[in-house]
């Protein structure tokens, strides 16, 4: 019977069962089981298969610290067995075994490798012959991996939640430090937030017969105001920005000090079958009796490096384990090895465990004196090999400081404690408990109350009391800490030469690996890490990172000092990529009649951040109509600045090339904007609505760097001018077409005859009943008006226009039949047409460069300077003389074949009836009637140049 | 000339309405509208013990959008003289059921001025945001012109209605709904009643005031109105929470000042 009577910290409900399914067989779990503690209890020791061997791997930790329980649960892979709750109807899986855990054909592997695929064999094995490649990776990329993702994204989604939370003090760990650093930070008016990876606060106590103590301490933390994280992982340590992974929530915690009570995490022993089902940290198996009540085995051997192996040793025997031995690493015993001994346990001082025995699960193990450890089965050596189905290991612990020294913390090799110790901390950042050297019974809750009164106190909280208070902690940690007992120096490893022993379980690393890898040159902890991928698997260097440096330092000869530690870097603990993608909602701007747009059957693209109508479905139909009738475009996109003040003219005028300060009201004119290096870098209209109001439009994909060129100029320039960017409050329409000024004349109580309404006039009239600006422009070629009006009225305008031109024909059109009109015009698209080297003159507007303006101008000296050196290249209009539609980009070439400039734009005109576009040509090639050739992939198209529009070249149309 | 096309006109006729950017989205929640002061505004979506219980237990999200706001730019030392006499002159006119303080009222950074139904919101020391209910809309642009009057340097006034979309979030868990999209700490320590937060909102430039210990009113640009109601939509039905309609607030408002 592997379970045990119920046990008086345990957190199962014996009286409810839950079911699930372990590879489709059906599993009965008690309420408060994880899925490793019921399969545990139902007899599984195998849970998964090892990365690369294929061998099979049991419980080990049985707190998610290493990789040998993972197993895919509703078909998310990669989830911990022995921490993830048994949930009713579950569906779990094992990962990286076929056809089945118990019988894995890649388990040949184990037999074959080794020797024959040392680390790197791979790149060394799989380049010849190099076509072969597909093939290599096609075999690896299926050989390799932790289990398979679901192929529908339904089966692959699930709601992932981000959640921004301040504070005054996080603490990490909520351990016995922790805990009290949290009660002593809040007691003193903290905000504090307690994140903890457990699935409830407490730590160690909670399986070392504190469960009392600590469930009434997290009581008291949480009635001073802690918000407690349970099941919260912090993944790293960004800048003061802590990421807690919790379940589905993503916490992203900042706040302004920071405690680390993180523990320290118990290593593993290195001998050949460390990693056999059965071999259990001595933790592990204690956490698997006291909270799950489940016997981890029935004959038990021990091998410790410290006490906390042999006060497990107590426990499992109190439990009524039969604890065969115990290995004690020590030479002299200790009160607890004397406590174990009076109970008639076997202690073998200065001895360790070198081999185990078994196929499938722990059979037995072989332990030897330490002298005797690294000689293998040399003749002459001394053995005992004991008959098992538990062995416990305790390798010491190591200080849980990635966080830390993610956050600018330090670490030096302490020989006394023989582990990396804290050696700085940055600012802000506080250690409590295990990981700072203060983590016995004793000292954990002063250590935390003291590291939270400090947290506290850096934040001006507090009173001459809590500093009293603080000192007398410091006092009494350093006093205690003098008298504490220096564990033992641990081997690297026992018996080198014989069997798999596995320093890195994650990745399958070996002794022999590490062996391997500095005989090859790799002898530095960095470069190690990267040729034999030790440390570089799911549990992050926890299980490994000691024990990869002692086996380094036993190969170069250095010391753990000069070897070092391998950086740490996030995700500290394992975190689904879909947490960090958080909500799938993206920030896109829509114009307020873009609902209309979705009526009326609009495809819908991206457009910079907005979300355009692209067409209505016949782009071409819809540009003809605009010539035949009318047609009528949302430009809301467009960017819209209002410039104010009795300086706004010399403002603009000191932006643009052109003269804008003598623009009269009601008037409109084209502005393009360049540069300081007079390089173009937008382009759009300038109105004048009264003489201190200039209305600036810019394009949809400008508006933002436009609205802030102008906002750093203003500030630099210091003028009595004022800045609004309305680019959202307004929506604006585009009618246009012959029948656009009729349609119009209809909606509105302004004359529109072309006398009262010119060509680059502007008025403010009501259109369909609300406010409006009018200009009367065109970007599509023909007689045309812009309308802008608030945006609340998008909707309504729009429709009171469509209705009022049904009997002319009108019909909306949207970004792509706007391009091919536009076209037609030559009329460019700044972005499209230019790039960051095109200037006016290049692209054909000299005249909107004003040189002889008093004013000086942003771009002025390199206006000058152009138009003095003609450009070497120029934007020109072309018609293919084959009809064939070029590709955008395609490169147009010179005389010699090579590349001379390229095509910006592109179209079918149904209009002109051929194909137009623009393209940057030579110099020597942009005048009318030259010849040019275009290559586009692989196709050598004739085109002929036109510099004047395609379509109504003297604008009567437009001026209408 | 004014700058009246920027302006939504509450005396259109009938048929013309000032629509929020999320009336659509609304609608398909099952807002039932009605029109008030020429915008189409959500009355209710669901019952009304529902809508009330969101606003008192978890959280509801109130589309707030046909607020008047109104932008006003002038020199620091012009602009903090106009917020006070503007504030004067709204108080003097005030109803005397009215507790709000008359007049007198000063810019601190970080923290909303409140009077007569108006926040004056500090942007920059040379930038107010203003937002009033729109039954007030016409007198406090009045007001505003009218202290702006002798104001030394350009005084711009600009109606910014159509520019900015609104939404409340109302409810015990309002602060945890605004962690769930924005990263502005509203900690009522940090930021307390009237705190005023130009920032990141959603992940867009935005501004958050804190109109009470529970409600929250967050402003981004107007054309990111549906996707700031897909958002706060998703996190809210995740906190028990939904949308509320104007009735359901404003018994929540008459409960808040009883």
């Amino acid at each position: 019977m592997t379970r045990l009577p119920p046990q008086p910290g345990e957190r199962l409900d014996r009286k409810k069962t839950l079911s699930f399914t372990f590879d489709g067989k059906p599993v009965t779990a008690l309420d408060g089981d994880t899925i490793g503690s019921a399969l545990y209890a139902a007899g599984r020791r195998t849970f998964s298969r090892s990365f690369k061997y294929h061998r099979r791997r049991g419980l080990m930790c049985c707190a998610g610290q290493c990789p040998n329980c993972m197993v895919a649960v509703d078909g998310a892979p990669g989830v911990r067995a022995c921490t993830e709750p048994v949930r009713e109807g579950a569906r779990v899986e094992h990962l990286n075994a076929s056809p089945g855990l118990e019988l894995d054909a890649m388990a040949v592997t184990d037999v074959l490798g080794g020797p024959f695929t040392p680390p790197g064999f791979y790149y060394k094995t799989f380049i010849h012959p190099r076509r072969l490649w597909p093939v290599y990776e096609w075999v690896l990329r299926h050989a390799a991996g932790l289990g398979r993702l679901p192929q529908g994204q339904a089966e692959r989604s699930w709601r992932t939640e981000y959640r921004r939370r301040h504070a005054d003090v996080l603490v990490v760990g909520g351990g016995h430090a922790g805990l009290s650093a949290a009660l002593a930070a809040a007691e003193l008016g903290a905000d504090v937030v307690l994140a903890d990876e457990g699935p409830e606060a407490g730590g160690r106590l909670l399986w070392e017969g504190g469960h009392e103590q600590a469930r009434a301490l997290t009581e008291r933390v949480r009635e001073a105001g802690v918000e407690i994280i349970c099941s919260g992982a912090a993944l790293g340590h960004f800048d003061g920005l802590v990421p807690v992974w919790q379940g589905s929530t993503l916490h992203q915690v900042r706040a302004s000090q920071h405690v680390y009570a993180t523990g320290a995490i118990e290593q593993p022993l290195v001998f050949a079958g460390n990693d056999l089902p059965g071999v259990m940290l001595s933790a592990g198996a204690r956490r698997l009796a006291a909270l799950y009540g489940v016997r981890p085995g029935t004959r038990a051997v021990v091998a410790s490096t410290s006490d906390r192996g042999l006060l497990a040793a107590s426990a499992l025997a109190e439990l009524g384990v039969e604890v065969l031995a115990v290995a004690d690493l020590r030479d002299t015993p200790t009160a607890a090895a004397q406590a174990l001994s009076a109970r008639g346990v076997k202690v073998l001082q200065g001895w360790t465990v070198v081999a185990s025995r078994g196929r499938r699960a722990l059979e037995g193990v072989v332990l030897a004196p330490v002298a005797d450890a690294q000689r293998a089965s040399a003749p002459g050596s001394i053995r005992r090999e004991l008959a098992c189905d538990l062995l416990l290991v305790c390798g010491g612990e190591a200080p849980a400081t990635a966080l830390i020294a993610q956050a600018g913390g330090r670490t030096a090799y302490d020989p006394e404690l023989g582990h990396f110790a804290l050696s700085e901390l940055p600012p802000g950042v506080w250690a409590a408990g295990q990981v700072a050297g203060e983590g016995e019974e004793q000292l954990a809750a002063a250590s935390g109350e003291r590291a939270g009164l400090q947290a506290a106190h850096a934040l001006g909280l507090g009173d001459e009391r809590s500093r009293i208070r603080s000192a007398e902690l410091g006092t009494r940690l350093g006093a205690a800490l003098r008298d504490a007992e220096t564990p033992a120096p641990v081997l690297a490893a026992s018996a080198m030469g014989k069997g798999k022993a596995f320093t890195c379980f994650c990745e399958d690393v070996t002794a022999k690996d590490i062996h391997r890898g500095v005989q090859e040159g790799y002898d530095s902890i960095e470069l190690c890490k990267r040729f034999t991928t030790v440390t570089m698997g799911p549990c992050q260097g926890r299980m490994c990172q000691l024990s990869s440096v002692r086996l380094m330092s036993g190969e170069t000869g250095q010391s753990l000092e000069q070897i070092g530690t391998t950086t740490a870097r996030p995700p500290w603990s394992t975190v689904p990529l879909g947490a960090l993608a958080g909500r799938p909602i993206e920030p896109a701007k829509r114009s307020a009649i873009h609902p209309r747009h979705r009526d009326l059957g609009a495809t819908v693209k991206w457009a910079g951040d907005w979300r355009r109508a692209y067409d209505y479905g016949d782009p071409e139909g819809e540009a003809q109509n605009v010539h035949a009738a009318a047609g009528l475009i949302d430009v809301s996109t467009l960017g819209k600045l209002l410039v104010r003040g009795p300086q706004a003219g010399e403002f603009l005028d000191r932006l643009y090339p052109n003269r804008l300060s003598n623009l009269k009201p009601g008037r409109v004119r084209y502005g393009v904007l360049t540069s300081d290096a007079g390089r173009i870098m937008d382009d759009g209209t300038i109105g004048r609505i009264d003489e201190d109001t200039f209305y600036v439009t810019t394009t949809s994909s400008g508006a933002g760097a436009v609205e802030q060129w102008f906002s750093w100029w203003l500030a630099d320039w210091k003028l009595d001018v004022q800045l609004s960017d309305v680019t959202q409050a307004l929506c604006a329409v585009n009618l246009a077409g012959p029948r656009a000024r009729e349609i119009l004349a209809q909606l509105t109580d302004a004359d529109c005859s072309p006398e009262a309404f010119a060509y680059l006039d502007s008025r403010q009239a009501r259109v369909a009943g609300v406010g409006a600006l009018l200009m009367r422009i065109g970007f599509v070629g023909e007689l045309g008006y812009e309308i802008h009006f608030p945006a609340a009225y998008g909707e309504d305008v729009w429709n009171a226009i469509l209705l009022a031109g049904e009997s002319a024909g009108i019909r909306p059109f949207g970004l792509e039949p706007q391009r091919i009109l536009r076209l037609q015009k030559q009329h460019i698209i700044v972005g499209q047409d230019t790039d960051s080297e095109s200037t006016p003159f290049g692209a054909g507007m000299p005249w909107a460069v004003k040189l002889d303006k008093y004013e000086q101008f942003i771009g002025k000296w390199a206006l000058a300077h152009f138009a003095d050196a003609p450009a070497e290249t120029a934007l020109v209009g072309f018609t293919v003389d084959g009809g064939q539609l070029p590709t955008e980009g395609a490169v147009v070439l010179d005389q010699r074949g090579g590349a001379a400039g390229q095509v910006t734009s592109a179209r079918r005109s149904r209009q002109l009836g051929r194909v137009i576009g623009m393209a940057w040509v030579p110099s020597a090639l942009a005048s009318d009637g030259q010849s040019i050739t275009i290559s586009d992939n692989g196709a050598q198209l004739s085109a002929s140049v036109l510099t004047e529009p395609f379509y109504d070249p003297a604008g009567e149309l437009l001026r209408s | 000339m004014s700058l009246a096309f920027l302006t939504p006109d509450s005396t259109l006729a009938r048929d013309v309405r000032a629509r929020s950017p999320m009336e659509r989205l609304a609608l398909a929640a099952g807002a039932r509208l009605s029109r008030v002061e020429g915008w189409n505004v959500p009355n209710a979506y669901d019952d009304p013990p529902t809508e009330r219980r969101r606003l008192s237990e978890t959280v509801g999200f109130v589309d707030r959008s046909s607020l008047t706001k109104l932008e006003l730019q002038a020199a620091p030392a012009a602009l903090a003289r106009i917020v006070a006499q503007a504030g004067e002159r709204l108080a003097a006119g005030a109803p005397t059921t009215d507790q709000s303080p008359a007049g007198g009222l000063a810019l601190d950074p970080g923290l909303a001025a409140y009077a007569t139904g108006t926040w004056w919101c500090p942007v920059t020391p040379g930038r107010v945001l203003v937002l009033g209910e729109p039954a007030a809309a016409a007198r406090l642009r009045a007001e505003i012109r009218q202290a702006a009057e002798d104001a030394p340097g350009t005084v711009s006034i600009v109606d910014v209605t159509c520019g900015l979309t609104a939404l409340s979030l109302i409810g015990p868990h309002a602060r945890e709904l605004l962690a769930r999209f924005c990263a502005i700490d509203v900690r009522p320590a940090v930021t307390p009643v009237a705190g005023f937060r130009p920032g990141s909102v959603a992940r867009t430039p935005g501004y958050v005031l804190v109109e009470a210990h529970d409600r929250l009113l967050v402003l981004v640009g107007w054309a990111l109105g549906e996707y700031l109601w897909a958002l706060v939509a998703d996190a809210a039905a995740n906190l028990g929470g939904g949308p509320v309609g104007a009735e359901a607030l404003a018994h929540h408002l008459e409960s808040a000042d009883a």
